[in-house]
C-alpha cells in the first residue's frame, strides 16, 4: 500500500507534520512521483554521465547496451541544457500573516512552503536558487546558489519571521534582478494587496531584460468570499484603514470586485509575458506546482 | 376601509423596527482584521449608488411588509374584493313561544325555525360575531359550532315570551359589533301575540332586519283557554269553570288532585261559537292546597291541551274586630263575615287577625290603623314599640294627596312586577284614593324584618306591612281618606287580612317568564318535579313549567303558584309578517320566508369583505421580493459577478 502523496494533501495537515524543510521535501517527493507517472515528459534534457545501478532506480534509465556488452548495470543521468539562476521573491508583509480560519495556514506559511518546494525542485536539477524576503523593504536575501547545503540556507531564510507594516515589491523585484545578471527565473509569491501598476511596470522591465517571471498570487479563500457574520469594522492590518460593512449586504459586490481585480492582474501580467498562478491557502501544494510546470513548458525536471 | 380590531393598528409602531435597525447599524462596534480592505473599499466606491438604491428599496419593502401584516392583524374590511361573505354582527332572534310547538306536516314549527337558524349559523365566518336570542330570554354567543349546538339544544317555552324585548336587546348587541355590518334575523311563526299589540317605536337605524316567517298552514286547535275555581277557599265545596276552544267535538276531563271530577265532550252542534264554558260543581275530599286541571284530548298544538288551577280547602280566616277600627272597617268586615269570606272569632287565638286602632295593645297578627286624634300618637308609637314593629307615626299632615300602589313597581334593574292578585285572580287595590289626613310613617333603625311599603300617599309610606302586621298611616274614615268609600276597599281589606296576615296563603297565577310580586313572603318555589328554585327580593320569575307549584318560606308552605300558558297563545291564526311591516319600526326590513334562501339573504345585507388574506399575501409577496432584492437577483447585468477566475496558472502570451 503506497503512502499518500504530500502534494495532494491539505496544506495545513501536511504542515502540521514537520518543519518547512521536511514539508518541502515531502511535497517535492510526492510531486515528482506524480510527474513520473505523467505521460508528459517534454523536458529538454541531455545525457550527463553514468553511475552504478542501485536498487530502487527506475529501470527506464538502465543502460541496456552496457549491461549487454559488459554485464555491468549502470543508469544514465541527464542534465538540463542550461543551468538557470532562479530567484524567489517572498512577500512577508503583515497582510501575509493573516488567515481566515484557525485550521488554515497563513498566506505567508503557505507561500514559504510552496517556495521551499519550488526551490528544492530547482536545486534538484542543479539550478541556482536565491531568495529575497521583503515587506516595506528588502528584509533578507540569500544569493543564488546550487551547492550542497544551499537548500538549508534557503530553508532557514524562509522560516524567518515577517510582518512588516507595508509592501514594497518593487525593491524586492529589483533586488532579484540584481542577483540574475543573465536572464533568469524570478518567482514572486505575494498576496498582491498593492497598487498593480508599479508592480506590473517592474515585471515588464524584468521581462524586457529577458527574465522569466512567475507570479504566485497567494490568497486566503475568505479574501475571495468575504467573511461571514454581522455588521463589523473591517481593518487593514497594514494601513489600519477601517471600513464598516455588513457582509450580507456587500458580499456580492465584493466578490465581483475581487474577481475583477484578479482578472486584471492576470491580464496585465500575461500581456507582459509573465506567468500567473493563483493559489488559495486551502489548495494542496501540488496544484500550484503542477500549474507552474504545465504552463511553463520547461522547468523543474526529475532527477533520478 | 374599516378595521374589526383597530387596536391592533397600534402595532404599526413595529414599522419603526426596520428604521431602528437601519440606524443602529451605523454604530458598529465589532472590529475584524481583514487584509483585503482595499477590495472592500473599491467595491463600495464602485457600487455605492446601487447599494443606496437597493438599501432604500429594501427598507421600503420591509416597511411595507410590516404595515401589511399589521393591517391584516387589525382585520380590515373593504370594498375591494376579499374572500367569503362580508363580516356581520348578526343577532338571531328565535321565537320560542308556546305557539311554535304547533306541529305542521309532522314537524314542529320550532324545529323548522331551528333548522333555518342553523343554516345561517353554518355560513358564519371567523370575522363574524353572532348571538342567538330567544323570546324566553336566553342569550347565547360564541363561534359557529357553539351556536349550532346551542340552537340544537333549545326547546320552546310554555309561555308567550318577550320577542319584542329580545329584538331590542339584539339591536343593542349588533351595534356593539361595529364595524361589522349589523344584521338582525327574526325567526318566528308569526303568531298573533308574538309582539305587543302596540309596540314601542323601534328605530333600526343602520341595522338590517331580515324576518323569516315560514309560510305554513297552521293546524286547527282546541284548547282550554281558562279555568277558574270559586270561591277561593273551599269549605269544602266549590265550582270549577272552564272555557274551552274547539273547532270539532272534543273530549274533556276535569281533575282535582288525582280524582276525576267530571268528563264530557264539547260538541260544536247547534252553535257556531268557537268557545264553550263548562261548569263543574265539586266537593273536595282533602284539605289544604289542592291542584287540579282541565284537559282535552291531545291535538297538533300540544301546549294548551291542559290548564291548571288550585284551590284552598280550609275554614275562613278568623278575625277580631275592635270598635276603635271605625265604622267603615267594621261594616266591611261584617260583610265579609256574612259572605263567609272571614270568620268572626272572639277567642283571641294565635291565628286570629285583629283590626284595631294603633293605640291598642294587641298580640299576634293585626291590622293597625292610625289614631283619629293626634294626641294619641305617643300612645300609638309606644304600642308599636311594645309590639316590636319598626315603624313610627310622625307628625300629622293635612293635605290632599293620592294613594299610589307601590307593589307593582320594579326594584332597580328588574322588569315590571305584577301586583299580587287576589285568590280569585282579580287585582285588588285602593290605588287612587285621596288622603287628607295622614301621619308620616318612618322606619326606626331596628334590624330584622323591616317590612315593605305597600301604598304611598304624597310620596311617603302610607300602608306598610311586615310579617305579623299591616300598618295604615291614616284612620280609615272619610274624614281622613276616601279609601273606605272606594269599590275595591272591601276586597282589599279581605286581601290584607286573609292573604297577607291570615292563613289563606298566596295563590299566585302567572305565565312562564312573567315576573310577579311575592312581597318577600316567599323564599323558594318548589316545582311539581321537586326542584326548588330560590326566590330573592320581592319578586319571582314564573318558571317555564306549567302546573301548580308550591311557594315556601322558612321551610313552610305559604301558598301555591299556578302556571299556565297565556290564553292568547292558543290563537294559532297566523298574523303573518304584517306586524313587522308596520310603522312602529323604522329602517330596512327584508322578508324571506324560504329557509333555503335565508342565509344568502342575511349575508347579502352587509357590505365590504374581509381583506385579511389579500393583505397577508401582499406581505408574503413583499417579503419574497425583499429576499430577491437582498440576494441581488435584480442587479443589472454590469453588476453581475464575473466568471470565476481559474486557479490554474496561465502562460504568458508569446
Amino acid at each position: 500500500m503506497s503512502s499518500p502523496r504530500a502534494d495532494l494533501l491539505d496544506p495545513a495537515a501536511v504542515s502540521a507534520l514537520g518543519h518547512l524543510e521536511m514539508v518541502a521535501r515531502w511535497v517535492v517527493d510526492g510531486f515528482l512521483t506524480g510527474l513520473h507517472r505523467s505521460p508528459r515528459k517534454g523536458f529538454s534534457v541531455e545525457f550527463a554521465e553514468h553511475r552504478p545501478y542501485q536498487p530502487g532506480d527506475d529501470l527506464r534509465y538502465l543502460d541496456w547496451r552496457i549491461a549487454a556488452r559488459a554485464d555491468r548495470w549502470v543508469v544514465k543521468q541527464f542534465e538540463e541544457e542550461t543551468n538557470t539562476r532562479a530567484v524567489l521573491v517572498l512577500d512577508v508583509s503583515a497582510s501575509m500573516l493573516w488567515t481566515g480560519a484557525p485550521n488554515r495556514l497563513t498566506k505567508l506559511a503557505y507561500a514559504e512552503r510552496l517556495l521551499g518546494a519550488l526551490a528544492l525542485l530547482f536545486l534538484r536539477q542543479r539550478d541556482a536558487v536565491g531568495l529575497v524576503r521583503a515587506d516595506t523593504g528588502v528584509r533578507s536575501v540569500v544569493p543564488p546558489g546550487s551547492r550542497d547545503g544551499h537548500w538549508f540556507r534557503l530553508a532557514a531564510a524562509l522560516a524567518q519571521s515577517g510582518g512588516g507594516p507595508g509592501t514594497d515589491l518593487i525593491a524586492a523585484l529589483g533586488q532579484a534582478a540584481h542577483f540574475t545578471r543573465r536572464p533568469g527565473f524570478i518567482v514572486l509569491a505575494s498576496d498582491l494587496l498593492v497598487e498593480p501598476e508599479p508592480v506590473i511596470e517592474q515585471v515588464r522591465a524584468l521581462r524586457a531584460r529577458g527574465h522569466e517571471v512567475l507570479v504566485l498570487h497567494v490568497l486566503d479563500p475568505l479574501e475571495r468570499d468575504f467573511p461571514e457574520g454581522g455588521e463589523a469594522l473591517f481593518t487593514d492590518p497594514e494601513s489600519r484603514t477601517a471600513v464598516p460593512a455588513s457582509p450580507a449586504d456587500v458580499r456580492r459586490e465584493y466578490r465581483a470586485t475581487v474577481e475583477h481585480a484578479l482578472a486584471q492582474w492576470r491580464t496585465e501580467l500575461l500581456r507582459h509575458g509573465a506567468r500567473y498562478t493563483l493559489a488559495f491557502t486551502d489548495t494542496p501544494f501540488g496544484d500550484p506546482l503542477r500549474a507552474v510546470v504545465r504552463a511553463s513548458g520547461r522547468g523543474p525536471m526529475p532527477i533520478a | 376601509m374599516t378595521f374589526l380590531a383597530p387596536l391592533f393598528l397600534s402595532l404599526a409602531v413595529l414599522a419603526g423596527v426596520p428604521l431602528l435597525v437601519h440606524l443602529l447599524r451605523r454604530r458598529v462596534t465589532r472590529t475584524v482584521e481583514f487584509p483585503a480592505v482595499r477590495f472592500l473599499q473599491q467595491s463600495q466606491r464602485e457600487h455605492d449608488r446601487e447599494r443606496l438604491v437597493r438599501n432604500r428599496l429594501l427598507l421600503l419593502l420591509r416597511l411595507l411588509a410590516v404595515l401589511a401584516l399589521v393591517a391584516a392583524v387589525a382585520r380590515p374590511v373593504a370594498n375591494i374584493g376579499g374572500a367569503g361573505h362580508p363580516p356581520v354582527a348578526l343577532a338571531m332572534v328565535l321565537d320560542a313561544s308556546m305557539s311554535t310547538r304547533a306541529v305542521v306536516d309532522g314537524r314542529s314549527v320550532f324545529a323548522r325555525l331551528q333548522e333555518a337558524a342553523r343554516a345561517v349559523v353554518a355560513q358564519l365566518g371567523p370575522e363574524d360575531r353572532a348571538w342567538v336570542l330567544t323570546s324566553s330570554g336566553a342569550v347565547i354567543t360564541g363561534d359557529a359550532p357553539t351556536l349550532d349546538a346551542a340552537i340544537g339544544a333549545l326547546t320552546p317555552s310554555h309561555g308567550r315570551g318577550d320577542l319584542d324585548g329580545a329584538l331590542r336587546r339584539a339591536q343593542r348587541l349588533v351595534v356593539n359589533g361595529a364595524p361589522r355590518t349589523p344584521v338582525i334575523t327574526v325567526l318566528s311563526d308569526g303568531q298573533a301575540n308574538a309582539l305587543p299589540s302596540s309596540p314601542a317605536t323601534l328605530d333600526l337605524a343602520e341595522t338590517a332586519l331580515v324576518v323569516h316567517i315560514p309560510a305554513l298552514t297552521l293546524p286547527s286547535n282546541h284548547a282550554v283557554l281558562d279555568v277558574t275555581a270559586t270561591p277561593d277557599r273551599w269549605a269544602p265545596s266549590g265550582r270549577v269553570t272552564a272555557r274551552l276552544q274547539r273547532e270539532a267535538p272534543v273530549a274533556w276531563r276535569a281533575l282535582l288532585g288525582e280524582r276525576t271530577l267530571a268528563r264530557g265532550t264539547a260538541s260544536t252542534s247547534g252553535d257556531d261559537v268557537a268557545t264553550r264554558d263548562v261548569q263543574i260543581d265539586a266537593v273536595a275530599a282533602d284539605t289544604g292546597w289542592l291542584a287540579g286541571r282541565v284537559e282535552l284530548d291531545p291535538d297538533d298544538f300540544p301546549g294548551d291541551d291542559a290548564r291548571h288551577f288550585a284551590v284552598r280547602v280550609a275554614p275562613a280566616t278568623p278575625v277580631r274586630v275592635d270598635a276603635s277600627a271605625g265604622p267603615f272597617v267594621r261594616a266591611a268586615l261584617e260583610t265579609l263575615v256574612d259572605e263567609g269570606r272571614l270568620r268572626r272569632d272572639l277567642t283571641g287565638g294565635a291565628e286570629v287577625v285583629s283590626v284595631v286602632d294603633a293605640t291598642q295593645s294587641v298580640t299576634g297578627r293585626a291590622v293597625r290603623l292610625a289614631p283619629t286624634n293626634a294626641l294619641q300618637l305617643v300612645a300609638a308609637n309606644r304600642a308599636l314599640e311594645r309590639a316590636g314593629i319598626p315603624w313610627r307615626f310622625g307628625a300629622p299632615m293635612r293635605d290632599s294627596v293620592t294613594v299610589q300602589d307601590r307593589t307593582n313597581e320594579a326594584p332597580a334593574g328588574r322588569e315590571r312586577i305584577d301586583a299580587v292578585p287576589s285568590p280569585g285572580g282579580a287585582r285588588v287595590s285602593i290605588n287612587g284614593a285621596t288622603v287628607t289626613l295622614r301621619y308620616r310613617l318612618t322606619r326606626t333603625g331596628a334590624t330584622g324584618d323591616t317590612g315593605r311599603v305597600l301604598l304611598e300617599a304624597g310620596g311617603t309610606p302610607w300602608v306598610v306591612a311586615g310579617r305579623d302586621y299591616v300598618l295604615v298611616g291614616s284612620p280609615l274614615v272619610p274624614e281622613a281618606t276616601s279609601a273606605p268609600l272606594q269599590g275595591g276597599f272591601v276586597p282589599w281589606l279581605r286581601d290584607v287580612i286573609s292573604a297577607r296576615l291570615g292563613d289563606d296563603g298566596l295563590l299566585l297565577h302567572g305565565a312562564p317568564g312573567d315576573t310577579i310580586a311575592s312581597d318577600g313572603l316567599v323564599d323558594s318555589v318548589q316545582l311539581r318535579s321537586g326542584t326548588a328554585t330560590p326566590v330573592s327580593g320581592v319578586a319571582l320569575v314564573v318558571p317555564d313549567e306549567p302546573g301548580v307549584h308550591t311557594l315556601r318560606r322558612l321551610g313552610r308552605t305559604v301558598g301555591v303558584l299556578v302556571v299556565n300558558a297565556p290564553a292568547s297563545e292558543s290563537d294559532v291564526q297566523a298574523w303573518g309578517d304584517r306586524v313587522w311591516r308596520e310603522s312602529w319600526m323604522t329602517g330596512a326590513r327584508t322578508f324571506e320566508p324560504t329557509p333555503e334562501r335565508l342565509a344568502a339573504t342575511v349575508f347579502d345585507r352587509a357590505g365590504g369583505r374581509s381583506i385579511v388574506w389579500p393583505l397577508v399575501l401582499l406581505a408574503l409577496g413583499v417579503l419574497v421580493l425583499e429576499a430577491l432584492v437582498a440576494r441581488g437577483l435584480f442587479a443589472t447585468s454590469s453588476d453581475a459577478p464575473s466568471p470565476t477566475v481559474s486557479r490554474d496558472a496561465v502562460s504568458p502570451q508569446r
